[in-house]
């Protein structure tokens, strides 16, 4: 079953309850000035016509789902190491928050991590963690090694693949030095993590391991908070948008619809309405 | 009192905001470019573009960009940023590549809007001739409307006064590249009776203004004019050769004009290709030649509704012996001219190896002539017969005769 805050002290988890405080408090203030420009945005297009904030976050997150994201369909065409990349990251990193979420779930509200279900999710746990390694390799290759004869040079780029990276790597590492530690039954079941611990096994002794936990664990969660708090704030906040992009796109060639509510409106109405009067002229009232 | 800072994000959609927001710097776009080829420098790229006016958005907008930026965007920022864009011909490649879906051809042209209202306006070269044009003669040329059609109309074409099916020729073909003008009337003359405007008010369509210049305020008469004009001639499919007059009949008209058209806008080549399926056009001439077909960026990658790339196939088809082959980029990746958009007056050195490198392509094919349906790209390739000098013209001149260029619809008229 699923152990949380194994050797980790009190005052540190405490620590750890601030930080994610301060990193939701940053994550939806950053996240809710973005939406908030969006939402200024005129009613030109039918599909987000009256949308608020509200609206424009439950569109993102449907299409989220939609087939062109998940199975990247407009990347792979045009380069399929990118199309690597992108379903390496976006599908590690989405289990692996859901993930997290359904061990907050298991913890705080209802426990339902145990037996068979927990050795699965440990399973596809570890396979996503293993997925975003495998995705930021891609990332870092194209991006260093095998890169387009063009490039936009941005330092966030790579911090963001770095950031990425190291909290993967730290992760595995957290899992690793328990395993090793704990020895729990069944631990093949995170395979990577398995590997990880017996290499760590070979290299100090309980003790000296415990203490390491400790820093893994905190650089871990600093390195996973600081990065969840620099997305509305970098180019992952593609995440968001790009779904609602990607979905218009696909619609333009539908488009049938003028365009409504955009600029230059007062005098659009007010040519309609003469022309209208023009074709239709009103009986001039008669006075006595 | 102090100055209220310039409001980027004011007339925006709300599907522009989020698109500068949907970049993820994956830089296919720089590698389809067609002024990155010849500049090199993705300084002046489309994410670079988006990742630049984004940081104005936030600088005015955020309270980050509140808390450590300065309020206002400095005027060299903006000059620097207005180069870049008016460095694009908005052909709309970067779009069309784009992997997560940004219409960049929309957006650079509301960002274009924005940046001609800010305090550094649009480029002279475009304020001081075709938007000054405009105002006094209702014409991007300096030439008076009522001489339109007077270098190209042929004498032995009949025009009705009224018909179903009208041509609108579209200032560039009537000045620019007049041969384009007289093949399509020739060949509406050969397929029935058709219409124009008279030409005092055939206005321009309002392209080079709202896209070259960023100005959109003059639209609405425009439109207004331009659609009665049309509606009372009793026009019900109007055949339009230039497709930049076409990109923006079907995308700003109808909303400058508040309500869908009376017409129906369409390519001369579609329409002559819906007269050929119909029977009443057809090519006797046989030709021995190989052409390949230039797809202009307007009918590759329009605004609205379906690319135009069938119909002047089948049009070529219908011609015995003549044998097409395709360019390597064709179709919806069809190269850019490098002439549209202001690109041609503004940035005249990348507007010339932009057409070199399609050119280069077009002779590759190995076809005997390269046949295009824009009056700018017509105009462009042609450049290289032009006296001005210029180092990339000359280099042209070494094959003059090696590939002939030619418009569609003047190189049919010539097979009836």
């Amino acid at each position: 079953m699923a152990v949380e805050f194994w050797n980790i002290p009190d005052g540190l988890i405490k620590v750890f309850y601030a930080f994610a405080g301060l990193t939701v408090i940053i994550f939806v203030l950053g996240f809710w000035g973005k939406i908030r420009i969006w939402s200024k945005g005129m009613d030109a297009d039918q599909e987000l016509k009256g949308m608020g904030p509200a609206g424009l976050v439950w569109l993102s997150i449907i299409k989220f789902f939609s087939s062109d994201c998940i199975f990247a369909k407009r990347v792979f065409p045009r380069s399929v190491i990118r199309g690597l990349m992108l379903m390496g990251i976006m599908w590690g990193f989405t289990i692996l928050f859901l993930g997290t979420a359904g061990r907050s779930l298991n913890y705080y509200i209802v426990q339902f991590l145990e037996g068979g279900i927990w050795l699965l999710f440990s399973l596809i746990l570890d396979t996503a963690g293993f997925l975003l390694l495998v995705g930021i390799g891609f990332g870092l290759y194209r991006k260093y090694i095998g890169k387009p004869e063009r490039m936009v040079k941005n330092a966030q780029d790579g911090i963001l693949l770095g950031l990425l990276f190291l909290v993967v790597i730290s992760g595995f590492l957290v899992e690793g030095i328990r395993i090793a530690v704990l020895n729990p039954p069944a631990a093949d079941w995170s395979p990577v993590g398995f590997v990880c611990g017996t290499m760590i096994k070979a290299l100090a002794g309980t003790e000296a391991l415990k203490s390491l936990y400790v820093v893994v664990w905190a650089i871990h969660f600093l390195f996973a908070f600081s990065f969840i708090a620099y997305i509305p704030f970098s180019k992952y906040e593609h995440i968001f948008a790009a779904q609602i992009s990607n979905y218009l796109f696909q619609e333009k060639w539908k488009k049938k619809e003028i365009p409504r509510d955009w600029v230059f409106q007062e005098e659009i109405a007010q040519r309609r309405q003469a022309r209208q009067n023009a074709a239709h002229p009103q009986p001039e009232n008669k006075t006595t | 009192m102090t100055e209220k800072p310039f409001d980027f994000t004011e007339g925006l959609t709300k599907k522009e905001l989020i698109e500068l927001d949907a970049c993820t710097r994956c830089n296919e776009c720089l590698a389809w470019c067609p002024v990155q080829d010849v500049t090199d420098d993705p300084n002046i790229s489309p994410p670079a573009r988006i990742h630049a006016y984004k940081g104005y958005i936030e600088q005015t907008h955020t309270l980050k960009g509140r808390l450590f930026s300065s309020k206002k965007v400095s005027t060299a920022e903006l000059k620097n940023f207005k180069d870049s864009l008016w460095k694009c011909a908005l052909c709309g490649t970067c779009g069309e590549v784009c992997t997560v879906g940004i219409d960049t051809k929309k957006l650079w042209w509301s960002v274009r809007r924005k940046i001609a209202a800010s305090e550094v306006g649009c480029p002279e070269v475009l304020e001081k001739g075709p938007l000054q044009n405009y105002h006094k003669l209702r014409s991007p040329f300096p030439f008076e409307l009522a001489h339109k059609y007077k270098i190209w109309f042929p004498d032995d074409v009949e025009m009705a006064d009224k018909a179903e099916i009208g041509y609108y020729e579209g200032c560039g073909c009537a000045w620019d590249s007049p041969q384009m003008a007289e093949g399509a009337v020739r060949l509406l003359d050969a397929a029935g009776p058709f219409t124009m405007l008279d030409p005092d008010k055939s206005w321009c369509c309002g392209f080079p203004q709202a896209a070259g210049s960023g100005e959109w305020s003059i639209m609405a008469e425009l439109a207004n004019h331009m659609v009665k004009a049309f509606s009372d001639k009793g026009i019900k499919r109007l055949a339009v050769s230039c497709p930049m007059c076409l990109d923006i009949m079907k995308y700003l008209w109808p909303y400058f004009y508040g309500d869908e058209l009376p017409f129906e806008a369409m390519a001369t080549v579609e329409l002559l290709a819906d007269l050929v399926e119909e029977g009443k056009l057809e090519f006797s001439k046989p030709v021995e030649e190989t052409v390949t077909y230039h797809d202009p960026c307007a009918m590759a990658r329009p605004f609205m509704g379906k690319p135009i790339l069938e119909p002047p196939r089948k049009l070529l088809n219908a011609v015995p012996g003549m044998r097409l082959i395709n360019m390597e980029r064709h179709g919806k990746l069809s190269r850019c001219c490098g002439g549209s958009a202001g690109e041609r007056a503004v940035n005249p050195d990348i507007s010339a190896n932009i057409a070199r490198k399609l050119f280069m392509e077009a002779k590759q094919t190995g076809a005997d002539t390269v046949l295009t349906n824009c009056p700018v790209c017509y105009l462009n390739l042609a450049t290289r017969t032009h006296t001005t000098p210029h180092p990339v013209v000359e280099e042209w001149r070494a094959y003059e005769d090696a590939l002939k260029i030619n418009d569609i619809t003047q190189y049919l008229a010539a097979l009836l």
